[in-house]
């Protein structure tokens, strides 16, 4: 932490919502972007974006500088998320992304378009598609390991330091959450009959 | 030579240069000569690199500015929680200073009286305190009359307040009558100009002066009246009712329409419950037969999302709300109005050189501090909706 950071913090520890701003500016699209991937749309996701940085207000004075700021706020926007996750799983809401189970098993509650146009640019925004709704299937632990790894590029130990985990835990983790999200590329490869093969 | 389950447990490490050289060579040995294991280290290292070209996107247009303002509430917040304690610690400084001042000018002036007169009535001792201190005015105006004027003191519940408003018709009363007149800039300040001292041959001694500053500083009772009062102009508190049907079991319906609240940024404070207290008088969560009232409050531009929502969780057939909008430009034209007698007092005691009145600008100056917040407190919640939600079981 820099000069000028430190300078910021002391004034937003004291309240200085001005101050508090510019030292979160620098984190602010990669906490949307972490809660974009985590909660799957982005209304969910500015939500959850604001809500960590209010949080982040409001407990700056318990922030003890043991890790950096931004491991902090990272783990912060990471939990709130769960948080939210794991509440909605009791309520049962539905999201235009979510799955909807039928009596004949899982469908999309996507429209997926059937006349299929052969511009690869189409193919490619199918595969981003069917990336985002396989990593949506992870479980919580697994989600957040990918994004925080495969997404967003942190090294094991930054993300041993987000989610408060061994890197031991970390290292397994990330090999079960990337074999996971193969599975379920193949499973809905299968289910796009093989389109997509030679992508993947 | 290791097995397959073990290679491919190490493949995310591979990929990610984790393994050490002993390790390494092992992997790759096995991986030249195992086409399963090859294809399965190929298919993590394209989704690997899939995941890694999803392109950031960009904040939410608002995204800032949203914030910005829930960050204000926040703030907001809590420092009228800490006005709250700030408060307290003034009413027991402004006790404190009275009491020494009562004390001091008893002494004095009972034993200068003494010599003179040691039978002297509380009346005289009333009178000779009024010279003392030079009121200004001596003309009699009434109690209603003076209230009225200062435009503050309705509703004064407070013990000193009432204790003041009593005449003098025991030894007790005759020192708390002394004890305002011990505090002859603060009660000026209050009646400035228009003389609302009484102090005729009954010792009828009126004043609405040093325990108004206690009591104008909190807040409820003073939400509590002002809430009543309404007329033209475009600061307005706003105020929801929402009568809302539920089959579900109660407490998990209250529980989701709380979250459903507390999703687009309802805040369920002490605050809010309070002025929803006011407002309704009602309590913030309370059981009325089948019917279960909740109070919060909610950022004006997300009324809309919460109310949204809460139509599509409890069904439109179930739903009915009351908007009401409240002018709040009188209340904060009469802070104003006050605010100048304040400062007007300041400057007069400023040029005065009067030495002995540092506690009275130190408390005026407070007072004048407490009525800006009061000011901005309204603005603030003018950007607020209060809602009130009965919920009804059936």
């Amino acid at each position: 932490m820099n000069e000028n950071e430190k300078h910021l913090l002391e004034s937003a520890k004291k309240g200085d919502i001005e101050a508090f701003e510019k030292l979160i500016e620098t984190h602010e699209k990669k906490v949307f972007n972490i809660a974009l991937r985590m909660m799957g749309n982005s209304e969910d996701a500015k939500d959850m974006a604001q809500e960590t940085f209010i949080r982040v207000y409001r407990s700056l004075g318990d922030f003890k500088e043991q890790s950096s700021l931004s491991t902090w706020i990272y783990r912060i926007t990471t939990n709130i998320c769960l948080d939210e996750l794991r509440k909605r799983k009791n309520k049962k809401v539905l999201y235009i992304d979510d799955n909807i189970k039928s009596d004949d098993g899982e469908i999309k509650r996507d429209i997926v378009s059937d006349d299929l146009t052969p511009e690869e640019k189409v193919e490619r925004d199918e595969i981003k598609r069917m990336l985002n709704s396989a990593i949506n299937d992870l479980s919580d632990e697994h989600r957040t390991v990918i994004i925080l790894r495969d997404i967003q590029g942190f090294s094991y130990k930054e993300i041993s330091d987000i989610t408060n985990c061994p890197e031991g835990t970390v290292k397994s983790r990330i090999c079960r959450a990337r074999q996971a999200l193969k599975e379920i590329l193949v499973s809905k490869r299968e289910l796009f009959k093989d389109r997509y093969v030679k992508e993947l | 030579m290791k097995n397959c389950d073990e290679i491919r447990e190490q493949i995310s490490m591979y990929i990610d240069g984790e393994l050490d050289e002993t390790q390494l060579a092992e992997f790759e040995e096995h991986i030249n000569s195992c086409v399963e294991c090859r294809n399965e280290l190929d298919e993590i290292k394209s989704i690997i690199s899939m995941c890694s070209s999803i392109e950031e996107e960009e904040l939410p247009d608002n995204f800032r500015e949203e914030l910005h303002s829930k960050l204000l509430a926040v703030k907001e917040e809590t420092m009228r929680k800490n006005k709250v304690v700030k408060l307290h610690n003034r009413y027991i400084q402004i006790i404190s200073a009275a009491a020494a001042c009562l004390l001091i000018v008893v002494l004095t002036k009972g034993f200068l009286l003494d010599g003179f007169s040691p039978k002297h009535s509380k009346n005289d001792m009333a009178k000779t305190g009024t010279a003392e201190t030079q009121m200004a005015d001596e003309k009699e105006d009434t109690v209603d009359e003076s209230a009225g004027i200062s435009g503050f003191s309705v509703e004064n519940d407070t013990a000193s307040g009432s204790a003041e408003l009593e005449g003098s018709n025991d030894e007790t009363d005759g020192v708390q009558q002394f004890s305002i007149m011990a505090e002859p800039k603060t009660e000026k300040s209050l009646t400035n100009g228009t003389g609302d001292t009484v102090s005729n041959g009954t010792g009828d001694t009126v004043s609405d002066g040093a325990g108004d500053i206690v009591s104008r500083s909190t807040v409820p009772s003073e939400r509590k009246h002002f809430l009543q009062r309404s007329d033209e102009g475009n600061v307005y508190s706003n105020n929801v009712i929402i009568n809302a049907k539920v089959n579900g079991e109660l407490d998990s319906e209250i529980q989701n329409i709380r979250e459903l609240a507390v999703d687009v940024g309802g805040e369920f404070s002490e605050q809010s419950a309070e002025i929803a207290l006011a407002k309704e008088q009602q309590n913030a969560v309370g059981e009325n037969g089948t019917e279960t009232v909740l109070s919060f409050k909610i950022l004006y531009n997300q009324y809309q999302n919460f109310f949204d929502s809460l139509t599509e969780y409890v069904g439109t057939e179930n739903i009915t709300a009351d908007k009401s909008s409240q002018d709040m430009s009188n209340i904060i034209e009469s802070y104003k109005i006050r605010l100048n007698e304040i400062e007007d007092e300041i400057s007069r005691i400023e040029k005065s050189e009067n030495t002995s009145s540092p506690d009275v600008l130190e408390s005026l100056n407070e007072e004048r501090q407490n009525i800006i917040n009061e000011i901005e407190k309204i603005m603030l919640d003018s950007d607020y909706i209060y809602v009130t939600i009965y919920i009804q079981h059936e």
